[in-house]
């Protein structure tokens, strides 16, 4: 295994764990009671999303004027939010699908952790457009296809709201059943170290009989292609089209062709950035170093850092072009406004978070260290939270009609509803990180020997070994 | 796996396989070229993760599951066509959906169409496959595994050769799989 | 595994160097190419000019474009560490010579036909266009030249040293010449970011000067990269049934497949995206660009850019054995490469040929047009093209020979 493996490949795991260490570390996390740590954690994610849902029952009995929108302004924090958390869901998507077509053999650590938060980020993300509803409870009624009692009066396909119903979520059903068909064999290994009956029984019953058949394993790994396979156009095609909910008008700011890569690869972007925030923070909570190791979260950087300079190049191009067309809204938009108007400190804000701040990571010290790493992950969440609410907002409070140009205020309905999403989104993560392995066992186990220094790949005579595995010994020992 | 090696028993009428177990990748790779050269009867192996080149020592033939898929993005793909270019464009005497004229668009935008078409070419491919996953391995909840090996969701590698296969012969077999280092050897039944 | 017994050091395992020579055949049927195209390229500039430097254009772009595609690919192996590749990675590290051949070739013909392509060339056209005088900033002839001599010379250079510390390695196997290239790669993908966007601009996206889309530069990206992937693979099944490069498996041939796979998947992503947008928004300064290739015969062609760049390859490399099979792997490159001479010419010719009936008075210049004149300047170029990359091939060994990842690449396989 090892032996085709370059000099230069660090291992991914470090320690020389054996399998059955994998299999204790990952599990002891659900297996003992939670530490004080994760229980004001969860209080305090929990005290936010109660806060955040009150905030949402308020304004469902008092309805959208709740909010800070206006005539002009009639996006504000909703739509800023809801595609700030579909984009952060985009990188496990990315971690789990592409980075395994492309035989990214690191993800490996990650991709479990990043496809629960990518789950969790869509849940945050689909409250939004459905409040804005202001009466959801008609809402599957205007946007799900199904014959009713309108006569037979459909919903308008052509409508790019339309679609982000359909890839929502396609995209929420996929990653979820992506992500399970990853649990199953560590559900089972679960299941088999299970000490009470009750967790036997759950754990039995979630990992579908799995028994570790090779039979099994040759359709799982297929499936396991395919679905990567289909996820990948998947969680292009997601981004795409949120961001032709703006791009097919003909709002200036909006209304610009580049926007589909332009807000997949921000989106990639946020999500590795929250990636690395949580992961900074559940590898030492957790005891996982040598699992999630500083590799892995260099890895991680050096997207950011890529992600974010296509990001900066699409700002760049926007500005180019705006001047190079010559149309006067465009330039206004874009001159007058965006970089110089009322909501220029948003702006600069965005530039400074998503296009100066990644360059950090240029440097090998700063992509290694924790802490700067940790601060600038967060840095980079600001910025993407600002890239949304510059595009939404500024496009759309001076348009074509200067008599109704307006401000956006948002309410502190809205702050606590943003706030009261991120505590759904921690309370999860919280609780995902009881009951559920959060590093893919079975996957780190087959990585295991990836770029170990095996004695047989240097000049060493392969009798000796350094470290007698505790697995070998067992063999000697079972021969005696 | 500090647990009590089970006694070697005589097959009996339920369902029995001799199993041999072993604590690394190399060693299955290598007990499980060996047995299906010596043309003794796999039953099957297992194995706590996928081990890269087991399907191909034991013989196992490439998964269908992407015909499967094949199948089902295209069933999404002629739902999604269908139900678009029937609600948003036919106008029969017979049989109607609504066109409505939305912006001047055309009733008929293949163009407008394409978003939709995908997500469910994904969604059915995707939902489908995973359906097929289940069906071809007997995967659902509740199931208990039909053989169930102390060990192999950990640390343990296992082959279990069936007594009742073709040119079965049990000193054979079990000189074999001692031969590669196994840790254990015994006879386990299938659960019913 | 297997491998375990053995105890040598990577190193070790280096495969013989098999030295590349042009083949007499292959010299021959390349200079007959440019021999020929010359011929036919001179014919038509004595005959319809302004045919003869659009199709300089598309022929000098067309490989400009494979050669940069090749380029980018070397980078992405580097930046990625993508272990797989290192087998194969001398021969895009061959056609990124091809560049300062290439700068010569669009430096001609767009500095020699700049009034038959570029209508913001004229003096008189801009003096009674307000938008084009908003432009002239940017759009003149001096600085145009000089930012193409700019964009090419800086792409020459990075694909230079890329292949150089590449070749350096050779001699030294010093590890450090990996790093190096790794850094080397990541500036010059951001320098390539930033000048493709620049160059598409330039080059095409202004033959319509008052019709502009931001995603031009990665919708040229997208095809150069896809168009650098088919002649690679052509390249390496040409290079295999010659008896060279034996360390190339199935493997390496299926990962080619996928790449080709996915890339042209890209472009008709890219393709959708801006051609969707332009429809949906319906804006008259945009959508003149996409109601001139849809006028009158123009349709056949505009349908047959996305059927041949990416219907057809999608449909036939879905099922994994035509991805490992060398056969069908050349056809669908040959007809990626056709697929993005097809892109290229639609994106040159109506305008230009538009600009000929309207000011140049050529009535006859209503398109589309496929003949013998198109033919010229692609096959001069190819011809010169087939020369310099073989003879580049030939001047370092064939496979890279100490490259630290070239043991993962040797015992590549799935």
């Amino acid at each position: 295994m090892s032996s085709t493996a370059s000099h230069l490949r660090e291992p991914l795991v470090t320690g020389n764990p054996t399998l059955a260490q994998i299999s204790d570390e990952v599990c002891a996390p659900m297996e003992r009671k939670p530490s004080w740590m994760w229980w004001t954690a969860f209080l305090l994610a929990l005290s936010a999303l109660i806060a955040g849902f009150s905030a949402i029952g308020y304004q469902l009995y008092n309805g959208v004027g709740t909010w800070g929108l206006n005539k002009t302004v009639g996006w504000g924090f909703d739509i800023t939010n809801f595609v700030f958390w579909i984009g952060i869901g985009h990188a496990g998507t990315l971690i789990s699908a592409i980075l395994f077509l492309f035989r990214q053999k690191w993800r490996t650590s990650i991709n479990r952790s990043a496809e629960a938060m990518t789950l969790f980020a869509v849940l945050c993300a689909a409250i939004f457009p459905f409040i804005h509803m202001g009466r959801p409870w008609f809402g599957a009624y205007w946007i799900m296809p199904y014959p009713n009692m309108r006569g037979p009066l459909w919903t308008n396909f052509r409508s790019p709201l339309v679609w982000d119903v359909f890839a929502i979520s396609t995209y929420f059903t996929i990653s979820a059943v992506f992500w399970f068909v990853g649990l199953i064999p560590d559900l089972a290994t679960v299941r088999d170290r299970a000490k009470t009956a009750l967790r036997k029984k759950i754990y039995g019953v979630l990992s579908l009989g799995w028994s570790g058949s090779n039979r099994h394993w040759v359709h799982y790994e297929t499936v396991y292609m395919l679905l990567a396979g289909l996820s990948t156009p998947l969680v292009l095609s997601v981004h795409t089209i949120v961001s032709m909910d703006f791009a097919t008008s003909v709002e200036p700011g909006w209304h610009t062709t580049i926007f589909p890569p332009y807000f997949v690869a921000g989106a990639i972007f946020s999500g590795f950035a929250m990636v690395l925030t949580l992961l900074i923070i559940t590898r030492k909570v957790l005891s996982i170093e040598h699992l999630i190791t500083l590799n892995h979260l260099e890895n991680m950087a050096k997207i950011i850092t890529a992600t974010g300079m296509m990001v900066g190049l699409a700002y760049g191009t926007e500005f180019l072009i705006a001047w190079y067309s010559g149309s006067n809204y465009e330039g206004f938009v874009f001159f007058s406004n965006r970089a110089t108007g009322p909501y220029a400190w948003a702006y600069w804000t965005m530039i400074s978070c998503n296009v100066i701040a990644p360059q950090v990571f240029w440097f090998k010290k700063a992509r290694r260290n924790i802490y700067v790493l940790f601060f600038f992950s967060l840095v980079v969440n600001v910025g993407m939270w600002f890239e949304r609410f510059v595009i939404i907002v500024t496009s759309l409070h001076r348009d074509y009609l200067p008599s109704s140009w307006a401000m956006y205020n948002p309410t502190w309905v809205e702050y606590t509803t943003l706030l009261g999403t991120f505590g759904l989104f921690f309370t999860l993560f919280l609780l995902f990180t009881r009951v559920l392995p959060v590093v893919a066992i079975g996957e780190v186990k087959a990585v295991l020997g990836f770029a170990r220094r095996h004695p047989e790949t240097t000049s060493q005579p392969h009798a000796v070994t350094a470290q007698p595995s505790p697995a070998a010994a067992r063999v000697e020992v079972a021969h005696g | 796996m500090a647990k009590k090696a089970p006694k070697i028993q005589e097959p009996k009428e339920i369902k029995q396989y001799l199993v041999g177990v072993y604590g690394t990748e190399e060693q299955i790779l290598a007990v499980t070229a060996a047995v299906v050269q010596a043309g003794l009867p796999v039953h099957d192996t297992f194995t706590p993760y996928a081990v890269h080149g087991l399907d191909t020592a034991q013989g196992l033939p490439r998964s269908k599951l992407t015909y499967v898929t094949g199948i089902g993005g295209l069933l999404g793909l002629l739902t999604a066509l269908t139900l678009q270019i029937y609600t948003q464009s036919i106008e029969t005497p017979f049989w109607s959906g609504w066109p409505l004229n939305v912006g001047g668009k055309p009733f008929m935008p293949l163009t407008a169409f394409v978003p939709v078409s995908f997500e469910l070419t994904v969604l059915f491919g995707g939902l489908i496959t995973v359906g097929g996953l289940l069906s071809f391995c007997g995967l659902l909840p509740g199931r208990k595994p039909r053989l169930h090996i102390e060990g192999v969701t950990n640390d343990r590698f296992a082959i279990a050769l069936d007594p009742t296969g073709l040119h079965f012969d049990e000193a054979q077999a079990k000189t074999l799989l001692s031969e590669h280092g196994a840790l254990e050897i015994a006879y386990v039944e299938e659960n019913a | 595994m297997s491998a375990n017994s053995k105890t040598a050091t990577p190193h070790a395992e280096t495969p013989p160097a098999a030295p590349y020579r042009t083949p007499a055949r292959l010299r021959n049927v390349a200079l007959g190419l440019v021999i020929v195209g010359a011929g036919l390229f001179a014919w038509t500039l004595s005959s319809q000019p302004w045919r003869a430097w659009a199709n300089g254009l598309i022929a000098s772009y067309l490989f400009v474009s494979i050669a940069i595609g090749a380029t980018v690919l070397v980078a992405l192996t580097h930046v990625a560490k993508a272990g797989w590749a290192v087998v194969l990675r001398r021969i895009p590290e061959a056609m990124g010579s091809w560049l300062p051949f290439g700068l010569i070739a669009l430096l001609a013909v767009t500095g020699l036909g700049m009034h038959e392509l570029y209508e913001w060339s004229h003096p008189d056209i801009v003096a009674q266009d307000e938008l084009l005088q908003h432009k002239a900033v940017l759009m003149t002839p001096n600085f145009f030249l000089v930012r193409l001599v700019v964009i090419l010379g800086l792409w020459s250079l990075f694909a230079w040293v890329l292949r150089r510390n590449s070749v350096a390695q050779d001699k030294d196997g010093d590890d450090r010449h990996t790093r190096a290239n790794v850094a080397w790669s990541a500036i010059f993908l951001i320098v390539f970011g930033l000048t493709v966007t620049v160059a598409s601009l330039d080059w095409l996206m202004s033959l319509e000067p008052h019709w502009f889309s931001t995603i031009f530069g990665v919708y040229q990206f997208a095809g150069a990269f896809v168009a650098g992937c088919a002649t690679v693979t052509l390249a390496v099944l040409g290079l295999r049934r010659a008896g060279y490069l034996p360390q190339v498996t199935t493997g390496h041939l299926h990962d080619l497949g996928k790449l080709m796979f996915a890339f042209s998947t890209f472009w008709a992503y890219i393709w959708i995206s801006q051609f969707l947008l332009i429809w949906y928004a319906n804006m008259p300064e945009e959508t003149g660009y996409f109601l001139m290739r849809r006028e009158g015969a123009w349709l056949a062609l505009f349908a047959s850019n996305v059927v041949l760049n990416w219907l057809i390859p999608f449909l036939t490399l879905i099922p994994r054995p035509n991805k490992r099979s060398p056969k069908i792997l050349a056809i669908v490159a040959s007809l990626l490469l056709v697929g993005h001479w097809l892109d290229v010419y639609l994106q040159v010719m109506p305008p230009v040929s538009h600009f000929a009936v309207e000011h140049g008075g050529d009535v006859h210049a209503h398109g589309p047009f496929l003949g013998l004149q198109e033919l010229g300047p692609v096959a001069l170029m190819a011809g010169l093209f087939l020369l310099v990359v073989s003879w580049r091939l030939g001047r370092a060994a064939l496979v890279p020979q100490r490259d630290p990842y070239l043991v993962e690449s040797v015992h590549h396989q799935q």
